[in-house]
């Protein structure tokens, strides 16, 4: 009797314990099941959120493409051909106040040009294209910050190639967005750009400046407001670059510094 | 062995102590923390009262209890001796333990307060009518622990469902009071058992039901320790 008894205390507290770690178990499985979906799920939300800052980006590629060929094809064609109509003017004829306003009128017109074909190659770089990453950000800066109170040194890693024209579009747009800020918001009278390949993948590309530059925290912070929308889009090539930047500020000298993951030609 | 089982014999005094001196020096952050707290210190007290009676001619005190407490005592109806009972703490512990992890479980489960208070409610009527009209306060109630065991591990599994259907949870290790549910699930799930036969035991089988005993007292510092380690995780920084 007390063999039975014993038995059935033993057992009875055999099965509450099992049941309860039984259950602890479930909830444990289930718990990681959850964080495991959730962890998926974040992943997709990340694939989404690339896909849409994608498509933005060849959006934009593409508008700015379609702006640039209407530039250079239209106003460039028709500015030129107005041109070509005022080299035809017989300015002899005119009195002297007439020839005047002829030559300032060519003038004019060959600046317009000028600025067409500039803005045209801005919007779309077929430099970029044709001769790669270096040569187009030297000319993007040459012709855009040289010639402003801006002095400009560049010293670009001869031994970068890559294979993904996208990469590079990307680098230049990035560069082209920091070096429009700088001009408008920095206040800077020298600006050095420099890139450098690490462990033959990484891209390293800085810029140091004078003048008001932007610490970490001001960007995380400016690329969220509406003001912020150059940053933005800086911060949606990063991230379709799987790259990284850093800004810090310093009384003397401003740095930015780009990290971007490349794959380098053969 | 005989140290072990004094150790385990005065488990339920020195066993609350182990969360109660995490909780002076890590002063852990938390309304939750307040119920368990009080808990903890009514522990204390009525498991040092139980061990004290329990042990009082070890410790020399006998004579204080025959000659301040002698209404207390009993005549044990087997050997006609006088017997001065300390069960009544063991009643005393379970409804300040079911009522305080009732608090405590109100926190977590919101929509569950209307149900605990009925529960708690319909306890103490029948642990009124119980001491009232079917067993003596003096002795161990094998039906009131019982009954607050059951009721504890429906709240504990009421807990898990609840962490379980939080979509915002993902660890719930990580969360200092999921500790102490683990903690009491294991007590309430193994003493169920041992509640319902411990009345019957120790009439037909003393010393059986005081091996048993040990398996109480083993849970109990387990779960004094599971409160320990919440409290520590708790801690302010």
């Amino acid at each position: 009797m007390k063999t039975d008894i014993t038995l059935l205390v033993t057992l009875g507290i055999a099965s509450m314990l099992l049941l309860a770690a039984g259950f602890l178990l479930v909830m444990f499985t289930n718990q990681r099941k959850k964080w495991q979906l959730q962890k998926e799920m974040g992943v997709l939300k990340e694939q989404q959120q690339n896909l849409l800052i994608e498509g933005a980006v060849r959006s934009e590629e593409g508008e700015r493409h379609r702006i640039a060929e209407m530039l250079h094809d239209e106003v460039g064609a028709i500015l030129s051909s107005v041109r070509l109509h005022f080299s035809n003017i017989n300015s002899n004829q005119l009195d002297e106040k007439g020839k005047a306003l002829c030559e300032r009128s060519k003038e004019m017109l060959d600046d317009g040009i000028k600025r067409v074909r500039t803005i045209s190659h801005n919007l779309h770089s077929t430099l970029l294209k044709e001769f790669g990453l270096n040569e187009a950000i030297s000319n993007f800066l040459a012709k855009t910050v040289q010639g402003t109170i801006v002095k400009v040194e560049t010293d670009l890693d001869t031994n970068y190639h890559t294979e993904t024209s996208e990469t590079d579009l990307g680098i230049y747009r990035i560069v082209q967005e920091l070096s429009n800020n700088i001009l408008k918001h920095a206040h800077a009278n020298f600006m050095h750009v420099s890139t450098h390949i690490k462990n033959d993948n990484l891209l390293e590309l800085i810029i140091l400046f004078n003048g008001s530059g932007l610490s970490q925290e001001e960007f995380e912070e400016l690329r969220f407001s509406p003001e912020g929308l150059g940053l933005k889009n800086i911060q949606n090539r990063i991230i379709l670059l799987k790259g990284k930047i850093q800004f810090e500020r310093n009384e003397k000298e401003n740095r930015i510094v780009l990290e971007i993951p490349v794959n380098p030609a053969k | 062995m005989k140290i072990i089982q004094q150790i385990l014999d005065w488990s339920e005094v020195w066993a609350p102590l182990i969360p109660l001196t995490i909780y002076f020096i890590v002063n852990p952050k938390g309304n939750w923390v307040k119920p368990i707290f009080y808990y903890l210190i009514l522990a204390f007290i009525f498991g040092a009262a139980i061990d004290v009676i329990w042990k009082r001619k070890t410790l020399g005190i006998d004579g204080f209890f025959q000659e301040y407490l002698w209404w207390w005592y009993d005549t044990d109806p087997r050997s006609g001796k006088p017997v001065f009972k300390n069960l009544i703490f063991y009643t005393l512990i379970s409804v300040s333990r079911l009522l305080l992890f009732t608090w405590f479980f109100n926190h977590f489960v919101t929509t569950f307060k209307k149900i605990s208070h009925y529960i708690t409610w319909i306890f103490l009527a029948l642990i009124l009518i119980n001491f009232s009209f079917l067993e003596s306060i003096k002795d161990f109630s094998s039906s009131t622990l019982t009954l607050e065991a059951g009721i504890l591990l429906f709240y504990c599994l009421r807990y898990f469902y609840r962490i379980n259907m939080d979509d915002e949870i993902f660890s719930p290790i990580a969360l200092p009071h999921y500790w102490i549910v683990m903690g009491l699930t294991l007590y309430s799930s193994v003493n169920f058992i041992i509640f319902l036969f411990y009345k019957y035991l120790t009439t037909a089988y003393k010393e059986y039901s005081e091996e048993l005993w040990n398996v109480h007292n083993i849970t109990y510092i387990l779960l004094s320790i599971f409160i320990g380690i919440s409290f520590y995780r708790s801690k302010r920084t």
